[in-house]
């Protein structure tokens, strides 16, 4: 069953010349209970689609199109009050790195319980003791002490499990995951994405987990959309997208995931960077990049298409195949 | 933070006596001379005076001197009040406080509350006329200033006293509520003058402020888990973005003390700066002295009490 | 110039101008300032034809004083500007390039200096040298405004430092002189013009404050400062002998802040 669903979102941000469009029609749907991975390099798009769900672009862009649809409720057309009931109770979200995302002058149980206050969920007080339970639930050691500290006075891997506490304190139905893990250390990023994982089994919550890292993905993500400069330029069920990708883009992508198991070989990373909004390519946004172009790909603007069963891709190649 | 504050306050105490020996030795290689005023005087008065105040001796012996008085409290006599300097000083100094924390508690209180509104209504109609008049405000010379609301609301309307610290007519049974109210009434008009004046500089700071920590992820991430805009602009932005108003404090003291000369005057308001303009009219040297070393020690106290609450203030800074 | 599209700059520029347009044409156009024609029938008249700002309690033509002392208190504000920002450019990049025992001691001295409130320690030595000609008053404003230039140039030199640029200047052996002339002051001379601009306001209104305590820019030389101080008393009869001055003062001061604010806005990519 649907719960979230995303159809042709963009966002602009005035340019030079003409507005630019970082968020290019984007359309995904999460279904309760569901995870789903968000894919790309930095700059493609995807936290500021995050943000878009939420409202939450930064000024001076806005969303200049699409619709957001949670259940019943359209949420680009929401303002005010309206806005402020969904963000944190029905779509909690946790951010890519937890020192900037913490206010520096309020101590990490104030935060924690500042979300179950403003959706009055709880009294000062209740919330205050709600807050120690959650930062408990998240594995945080002496909650009830470390519930009064600062948030420069504690490690990375612990200001996150904060970061989540804090997403997860008015029970949301959908958990934004934007990039949870980036700024930890390798050995505090499995431990996270698991307490996630947990909590989402336990919860049954819907998941959108953003991330650069394909490595991430396997494993934890029931489906994947692969965003590429503003589009989903490939989404499958996550088996699927690691044993048959179908777009050049992703491909690309599994090649610069360094593998534990199976036979040695070299990792390929992509040449070359997502170009800016304002330099993106007419037709195939990757072509420029794409090792497997030929000519219809300068010319003609490949459209989403069906590459197998809930399988789609945006490249001229799934054509030529079928 | 006990070590911290006594390594703090020997600091203070180190630059304010580099400043009192700089002054010391800056006036003493002036082709002026602090007894100038006695020109008038007969030679022999003028040379009695010069062995008085020991200006024959040696640059370093009067130095010696000088810090010897200063460390036993001594700063000679004055020659206006014909009363030891620390006396005269201590005598003004309530009245300068009176004024000047009147006017330091409005500039900062509304700095805040003011600046946090006008940072969410950044660009605005009312954000933009309110930086327009205060800006203005600015450039205005506060003696000006003072002049022009005595001619309209003194001369003119007569709602407030021109000039003094209260009413020398006032009969004796006026009990102390009825005179605090002639202080207060005497007060206002200076008062103004000096918040007109000088709020724009920690409301500009203070806005600014706010501004840019409502760029910040954490602000975003509050307005994520649906914090009401009211308590993001005041409980998140406003309180992250008191640090630069609270250094501004420690600048404060200079710029209060300089309005202060001038508005003190125009007001003959009996404080440090009415003083010390006094002083320099009536060539009072001890005075004039006694002054500049008092005002020297009040700035350096603010920018420690500056200090102290940045630490007491910013967790990240005090733990 | 880029800095000076928007009217408000243009407007304050415009100002400026006509002040000391208003100063280089008095000689021809206005009478003497010191001029006391009927030192008795023509005291404190009225605007007028013949006075169109009146006239003082002296009987001299307010306007022509008005000229006349606006472009002192310009001179004067212009050059404790400068000095200021030359004095506290030099120690601010020379505490930010020494190294760090050299740098606090500068520093530290700053404090010092800063920790003596701009009209106390200019009052102070007027007590202690009453007969103080226009130079040397314009010379200790100066010397007295520069503790904020200093910290800022400091700061920026500081972060200079820490760039890659430097670094490699540095590995490359070049001097203390190559480093302040080739890489800090090219850097940090946008912010020194802000200062600068900004810092000729204040000395401005200083000057008039002193003046009008009578230990600046002493009469018979006019000055606006010192006409508030002869109007003051007349406030009641002869109101225009003190607003005239005030509002020219406060026209030139707002006139400097504004462009040093269109200056800022400029240079400091934060607020564009």
């Amino acid at each position: 069953m649907t719960l979230l669903d995303v159809r042709d979102l963009r966002v602009a941000f005035p340019g030079t010349d003409a507005p630019v469009h970082p968020v290019d029609g984007v359309s995904f749907h999460i279904d309760r209970g569901e995870t789903l991975a968000l894919v790309g390099e930095s700059g493609c798009g995807k936290s500021l689609t995050a943000l878009a769900l939420l409202q939450l672009v930064p000024r001076p862009g806005r969303i200049e199109g699409g619709s957001v649809r949670l259940g019943e409720l359209e949420l680009t057309t929401l303002r005010g009050e309206a806005l402020r009931t969904v963000r944190g109770r029905r779509i909690g979200m946790v951010f890519q790195d937890p020192l900037t995302s913490l206010n520096p002058v309020l101590t990490v149980g104030e935060q924690v319980a500042e979300g179950l206050v403003a959706h009055g969920m709880a009294t000062k007080a209740a919330a205050a003791r709600r807050a120690v339970e959650l930062l408990k639930e998240v594995g945080v050691a002496d909650a009830e002490e470390r519930a009064t500290a600062y948030p420069h006075q504690m490690s990375g891997g612990m200001r996150q499990r904060v970061g989540i506490a804090i997403a997860l304190a008015a029970e949301p139905e959908v958990l934004i995951a934007d990039e949870p893990t980036t700024a930890l250390d390798v050995t505090v990023q499995a431990q996270i994405l698991e307490l996630i994982d947990r909590l989402r089994q336990e919860r049954g919550m819907a998941v959108l987990l953003i991330t650069h890292d394909l490595g991430v993905v396997a494993g934890r993500a029931d489906r994947v959309a692969v965003m590429y400069a503003g589009q989903i330029v490939e989404e499958a069920r996550t088996n699927e997208l690691f044993a048959a990708p179908s777009h050049p883009y992703t491909r690309g992508l599994l090649a610069s995931v360094p593998r534990i198991s199976g036979a040695l070989r070299r990792l390929a990373p992509i040449p070359g960077t997502v170009p800016s909004p304002a330099q993106w390519p007419p037709a195939c946004r990757f072509e420029p990049r794409c090792s497997e172009r030929f000519a219809r790909c300068a010319m003609e603007r490949p459209t989403l298409l069906a590459a197998g069963d809930g399988h789609t891709s945006r490249c001229w190649l799934v054509e030529g195949k079928r | 933070m006990t070590r911290w504050l006594a390594r703090r306050a020997a600091q203070g105490v180190l630059t304010w006596a580099v400043a009192v020996i700089a002054l010391f030795l800056l006036v003493r290689l002036l082709p002026g001379d602090p007894l100038a005023a006695a020109n008038e005087l007969p030679p022999e008065t003028q040379e009695a005076l010069r062995r008085l105040y020991g200006l024959d001796q040696p640059l370093l012996t009067q130095l010696g001197h000088f810090l010897g008085g200063l460390f036993h409290g001594d700063l000679g006599v004055s020659l206006l009040h014909g009363r030891p300097v620390t006396e005269v000083l201590l005598g003004h100094l309530p009245t300068t406080l009176l004024l000047g924390g009147a006017v330091f508690v409005a500039d900062f209180a509304i700095a805040y509350w003011l600046g946090t509104r006008l940072a969410a209504r950044a660009g605005g109609l009312e954000d933009r006329w309110t930086m327009r008049v205060l800006l203005t405000g600015h450039a205005l010379p506060p003696f000006w200033l003072g002049l022009v609301l005595v001619w309209i609301f003194a001369l003119g309307l007569r709602w407030f006293p021109a000039a003094g610290v209260s009413d020398p007519f006032l009969a004796s049974h006026i009990p102390w509520s009825g005179r605090a109210l002639d202080v207060l009434r005497h007060m206002v008009l200076p008062w103004l003058t000096l918040v007109l004046t000088t709020l724009v500089v920690p409301l500009r700071h203070h806005r600014e402020a706010v501004l840019e920590t409502l760029d910040a992820d954490w602000v975003r991430a509050a307005r994520a888990r649906g914090v009401p805009e009211s308590q993001v602009l005041r409980r998140h932005a406003a309180r992250a973005a008191l640090g630069p108003l609270v250094v501004l404090l420690g600048l404060w003291m200079p710029m209060l003390l300089t309005g202060a000369v001038l508005v003190e005057t125009t007001f003959a308001w009996p404080g440090l700066g009415w003083l010390m303009a006094q002083a320099v009219g009536g060539r009072d040297y001890p005075l004039a002295t006694g002054c500049v070393l008092l005002g020297a020690a009040a700035v350096v106290a603010g920018n420690l009490l500056a200090d102290l609450l940045q630490r007491l203030l910013d967790p990240r800074v005090s733990t | 110039m880029k800095p000076f599209r928007t009217p408000g700059a243009r407007i304050a520029v415009a100002t400026l101008v006509a002040f000391a347009l208003l100063a280089l044409l008095a000689p021809w156009l206005l009478q003497n300032p010191n001029a006391m024609p009927d030192p008795v029938g023509e005291r404190l008249l009225g605007p007028s034809l013949a006075h169109p700002f009146g006239t003082d309690a002296l009987s001299r033509d307010l306007l022509a004083r008005l000229a006349r002392g606006g472009a002192i208190s310009l001179q004067v504000g212009l050059s404790a500007a400068l000095l200021a920002s030359i004095v506290g450019g030099s120690i601010g990049m020379l505490a930010g390039s020494a190294g760090r025992v050299a740098d606090t001691l500068m520093m530290r001295g700053t404090d010092a200096f800063a920790s003596v409130p701009r009209a106390f320690a200019i009052l102070f030595v007027v007590a202690a040298w009453p007969e103080m000609p226009l130079w040397a008053f314009t010379l200790l404003l100066g010397v007295t405004g520069w503790y904020a230039v200093a910290r800022i140039v400091r700061a920026e030199s500081l972060r200079l430092m820490a760039t890659d640029a430097l670094t490699a200047a540095r590995a490359l052996g070049a001097g203390r002189a190559r480093i302040i002339f080739r890489h800090l002051l090219p850097n940090v001379a946008g912010q020194l013009a802000v200062a600068t601009a900004l810092g000729v306001g204040e000395a401005m209104l200083l000057e008039a404050g002193l003046s009008f305590l009578g230990a600046g820019v002493r009469p018979p030389t006019p000055s606006w400062g010192g006409m508030i101080h002869d109007g003051k008393d007349v406030l009641l009869t002869a109101p225009w002998a003190t607003l005239a001055p005030g509002l020219a003062l406060t026209a030139a001061v707002l006139a400097t802040n504004r462009i040093g604010d269109a200056l800022r806005d400029a240079f400091d990519p934060r607020t564009r």
